[in-house]
């Protein structure tokens, strides 16, 4: 390719041009302040696919002198035909000077040959000292497009729009705080309306960043799911000579137990954010996460706000059971008249009867038969001591919350533009969470998997993993559609 | 994909969970490139890209296939030895009594045939169940010789995580899995024939061995053992016809252990050499078809399934799927790999403006075209106490800073109010501005800059952010006579 196509992002100091720039190059590194002055050079953000350069975004210092570096060229007009000319002899002719530093950095770029991104804050009225800032820029001759960015709570688009189209070939409202995927990329794909010839470097850069967008979500899927396997199987297990010690022991069991669970999950989380381009931990806290994130994983308003109401617990474990006694009905040719359907029916709800309301784990002493058992009493006859074990977490419930917990924290990051800094509102609502809007049979399916996993807890079978894997990640897909997907029928 | 490459892949897609999904999307991508191959094939060149970019780290596949190879190794040796020593001990002949038959065919073709029959039942019934036995055993043992045979404790955890993961990940690969322990069998089974074979050529070519027949039962006659022997050699009789025993050597072999001797030469008498030696063809030729060959046939099937598997596995689960997506689509980088610059010093706090005595008059400067308006003059009376001596405009549009004279403008005033909205960034030229006001002023008269949110609304007072963000910014000027101040909203 012989030139790399570049967009000069253009303005007033403070109309959000770093804040575009970072929602565009997912950078959350650009520094966006209320201060003048805080972005004192021009950056770079190329787009890169396999190493090429596609198209490069180049972040500039605000005009902090429009009118007076308008009045110096007008001085000077000779010709329409010269005026590009007289633009860069601006530049030259204040080079190494205190004068126009700003606007020598920004122009340098257009004079270059990138092309125009003016920004404007639609939030504040249009005033006439604008028009000397589209004037020079004008007077670049390179192909422009303005886009109304919103910082305020004020509405004056429609005004910046009567006058913007009039120096503008293009004029986009663009939210940079807001945004979404979708209409990123529509933005981009905009940009081949400027010069025909790139049409071909953005159009892959698009296709690009859509693939990249795929498998961000997998791979947050994959990581909510392996959450979910590890968090749901954890089990943790202690020699202790005899009850005495163990009451002594249980307590520092237990705790480590539930700190192991929290680790993995703010691991997890870490994760996704790093997914999703969120480098900084500047989450912690405050602004990404919502009220609910911050409560603790087994705090009592957790539990009641996320996971599954108590009836749909019921009826998901009673299901998932059912289906398992139905698998023996069939395999009987149905010569057990249903019993296997109602029996592992009535065990599923028993169980989940039995398990509701237990947020913190107790430890047990291992005993029991099977396999687990004889190798249980072969390590107390090695060991001399009776083992206790802690273990995987008993409430049915609890898969359900780590999960909408999960989902909630995905959304808000796939969500997050890079430019964000503001807190996240929680959602209303009597339950907060994902999970109890899932369909009946999407709750029966991960109830199902659930179980499974609690069942073989040392080496959870692939299938199992694969398909909660693929559970999780239709439901990532719901939250963070991309372009060209159906929507979602039942968005969480 | 071999062996080696799946259990390699295993081994990576675990280490590769903990890393950062950005860090492997960009090493991956770069390790493979051109184009887009067939899922196996990828693979394998991935792997072979990740053991010369990474020599140190563990790639268990080698290790395990030359673990397989030493086994097989070792049990083809192990059935050297025994067939060779089988086969010694059954043609034992000492000139006593001549080698019963009868113990051969048992030894080397009946157990064999049983065998096989077994072996085809095995692949009957269902393929999990075939290792199970083995499984369990080798699960049991493993942990403790992963700890054990590995003496730095990292590696030793990695090969635990290793055997954990392979059986969590074994319904991909279990079909391999009763092939794989076919085919070492296989190899034991094999050397074992061949060493019984070699041993029987022994015993023929350097000693001399006398064969024979007997029976207990009256009805099993000469005519029916040769019956039995001909329908032994009818598969390779065709090929060998020297391998089939005659009649004459059936009713010449058979021996009595009453009279001590064959029951056609009578006692006493001596055996006719080349009938007692002729059995031998017969006996290396169902050695080779009822022993070695069948082992040989399962040996390559076993083989042939193997790779077939291996080359047909569909690889198509979530995880190896995401690594094929990471492998095969491009690799998108869109932030700057510049650092951002140092972000500017915070400045003092400046001082709050003096109240004004009765009769002061001020000059009011509205700053980038900022709408003017009694109301806007009014808030300021109100703000600050003074008489309005004069409105002027400053960084419109239409502004001509040049031609400004502010010196005049600002005659007979005794403060300067700048009114701005909160919004617009103080940036140089409002700085210059006040520089300029501040000159032709003196270094003393009162300069106040007021903030508005909407002018047009009439003087709404702005956030106090903004308030805070020109109180920053101004405070560079380090004028001791400066204040701001939100409009309508003194602090």
């Amino acid at each position: 390719m012989s030139e790399v196509p570049r967009f000069a992002v253009v303005g007033r100091v403070n109309k959000g041009k770093s804040s575009i720039v970072a929602t565009l190059a997912e950078d959350d590194s650009v520094r966006i302040d209320p201060r003048p002055g805080t972005t004192t050079e021009v950056r770079e953000y190329p787009v890169r696919v396999d190493g090429r350069t596609l198209f490069a975004l180049v972040d500039t210092p605000g005009f902090e002198d429009a009118p007076r570096a308008l009045a110096w060229l007008r001085a000077r007009e000779r010709s329409a035909a010269e005026r590009p000319a007289l633009v860069a002899e601006l530049v030259a002719a204040h080079r190494g000077t205190s004068d126009f530093v700003d606007e020598q950095r920004l122009l340098a770029p257009v004079l270059a040959g990138a092309s125009v991104l003016y920004v404007v804050d639609g939030t504040r009225p249009f005033r006439r000292n604008y028009e000397a800032e589209m004037e020079i820029l004008r007077w670049t001759g390179r192909p422009g497009m303005a886009l109304v960015n919103r910082i305020g709570d004020g509405d004056h688009a429609a005004e910046w729009h009567r006058a913007l189209d009039q120096y503008f070939k293009i004029v986009r409202d663009f939210d940079a705080f807001s945004v979404g995927f979708e209409e990123r990329l529509r933005l981009l794909e905009s940009f081949r309306e400027l010069r025909p010839e790139w049409r071909a470097p953005i159009d892959e850069a698009v296709g690009a960043l859509v693939g990249q967008r795929r498998r961000r979500r997998g791979e947050a899927a994959a990581e909510i799911a392996g959450l979910l396997a590890d968090e749901v199987t954890h089990v943790e297990e202690i020699a202790a000579a005899g009850e005495g010690e163990l009451d002594v022991q249980q307590d520092r069991l237990e705790r480590s137990f539930h700190e192991a669970l929290r680790k993995r999950e703010e691991q997890a989380r870490r994760r996704v954010e790093g997914l999703y381009a969120h480098r900084e931990a500047r989450f912690e806290g405050t602004s990404l996460e919502r009220p609910t994130f911050r409560r603790d994983l087994f705090a009592e308003e957790t539990w009641k706000l996320l996971g599954l109401a108590p009836g749909q617990l019921l009826a998901a474990s009673a299901a998932a059971g059912a289906a398992v006694g139905g698998t023996v009905d069939a395999m009987v040719g149905g010569a057990s008249f249903l019993a296997g359907t109602l029996l592992g029916g009535a065990l599923g709800g028993a169980t989940a009867l039995y398990g509701i309301g237990r947020r913190h784990a107790r430890a047990r002493r291992v005993r029991g038969g099977g396999a687990a058992g004889l190798l249980a009493s072969a390590k107390r006859t090695w060991s001399g001591a009776p083992r206790y074990r802690i273990g995987p977490h008993a409430d049915p419930n609890f898969p359900w919350v780590l999960l909408d917990r999960a989902l909630l924290h995905c959304d808000a990051v796939a969500r997050r533009t890079h430019a964000r800094r503001g807190v996240i509102p929680l959602e209303g609502g009597e339950r907060a969470g994902v999970v109890s809007r899932l369909a009946r049979g999407e709750r029966r399916e991960l109830e199902a998997i659930f179980r499974r996993l609690r069942r073989d807890p040392d080496d959870p079978p692939r299938e199992v993993l694969g398909a909660l894997e693929r559970a999780v990640g239709r439901l990532v897909e719901r939250l963070d559609p991309v372009p060209g997907e159906p929507p979602g029928a039942a968005s969480p | 994909m071999t062996l080696a490459d799946l259990i390699d892949l295993e081994a990576q897609l675990a280490r590769d969970r903990e890393a950062e999904p950005g860090a492997l999307e960009a090493r991956d991508r770069s390790l493979v490139t051109g184009a887009p191959a067939e899922r196996g094939a990828l693979l394998g060149r991935w792997l072979a890209a990740l053991r010369e970019q990474e020599p140190g780290r563990l790639f268990p596949g080698r290790a395990v296939a030359a673990a397989l190879s030493g086994l097989r190794a070792a049990l083809a040796i192990v059935g050297l030895a025994l067939g060779w020593a089988a086969v010694t001990a059954v043609l034992r002949y000492t000139g006593g009594h001549p080698v019963n038959v009868w113990d051969f065919l048992l030894a080397f073709v009946g157990v064999q045939l049983l065998l096989l029959l077994l072996l085809v039942a095995s692949l009957l019934a269902p393929a999990a169940a075939a290792g199970a036995p083995l499984r369990a055993l080798f699960g049991a043992i493993y942990p403790h010789l992963a700890a054990r045979g590995l003496a730095g404790g990292e590696r030793a955890e990695e090969w635990r995580a290793l055997w954990h993961r392979l059986r969590a990940r074994r319904s991909l690969y279990h079909r391999a899995e009763p092939w794989v322990l076919l085919g070492l069998a296989q190899a034991f089974g094999v050397a074992f024939n061949l060493g019984a074979l070699l041993g029987l050529v022994r015993l023929v070519v350097f000693s001399d061995v006398a064969f024979s027949w007997s029976t207990t039962l009256l009805e099993l006659d000469a005519a029916h053992f040769d019956a039995l022997v001909g329908l032994l050699a009818a598969p390779f009789g065709w090929a060998l016809p020297d391998a089939v025993p005659s009649l004459a050597l059936v009713e010449a072999t058979r021996y009595s252990r009453l009279e001590g001797a064959y029951l056609l030469s009578g006692a006493g008498r001596a055996a006719r050499p080349e009938l007692v030696g002729g059995w031998w063809p017969f006996l290396a030729a169902s050695l080779a078809f009822y022993g070695l060959l069948p082992r040989l046939l399962a040996l390559g099937l076993a083989r042939l399934r193997v790779s077939r598997i291996l080359a047909r596995l569909p690889l198509d689960d979530v995880e190896v799927s995401r690594l094929v997506r990471r492998l095969s689509e491009p690799h998108v980088e869109t932030a700057s790999a510049e650092p951002e610059a140092p972000a500017p010093p915070e400045p003092p706090p400046p001082r709050p403006a003096e109240e004004a005595p009765p009769g002061t008059r001020c000059a009011i400067v509205l700053w980038r075209d900022l709408p003017p308006g009694p109301a806007i003059e009014a808030a300021v009376r109100r703000q600050t106490g003074c008489e309005v001596a004069g409105v002027h405009a400053a960084g419109g549009l239409d502004f001509d800073e040049g031609a400004c004279d502010w010196a005049s403008r600002l005659d007979g005033t005794d403060r300067v109010a700048v009114v701005a909205e909160g919004w617009e960034a103080p940036d140089r030229s409002v700085l210059r501005l006040l520089r300029e006001l501040r000159s032709a002023a003196g270094p003393r008269r009162h300069l106040r800059v007021l903030l508005v949110d909407a002018a047009d609304a009439g003087g709404r007072p702005p956030p106090e952010a903004q308030v805070r963000v020109w109180r920053e910014a101004l405070a560079r000027l380090e004028d001791p006579y400066l204040a701001v101040e939100p409009l309508g909203g003194r602090p």
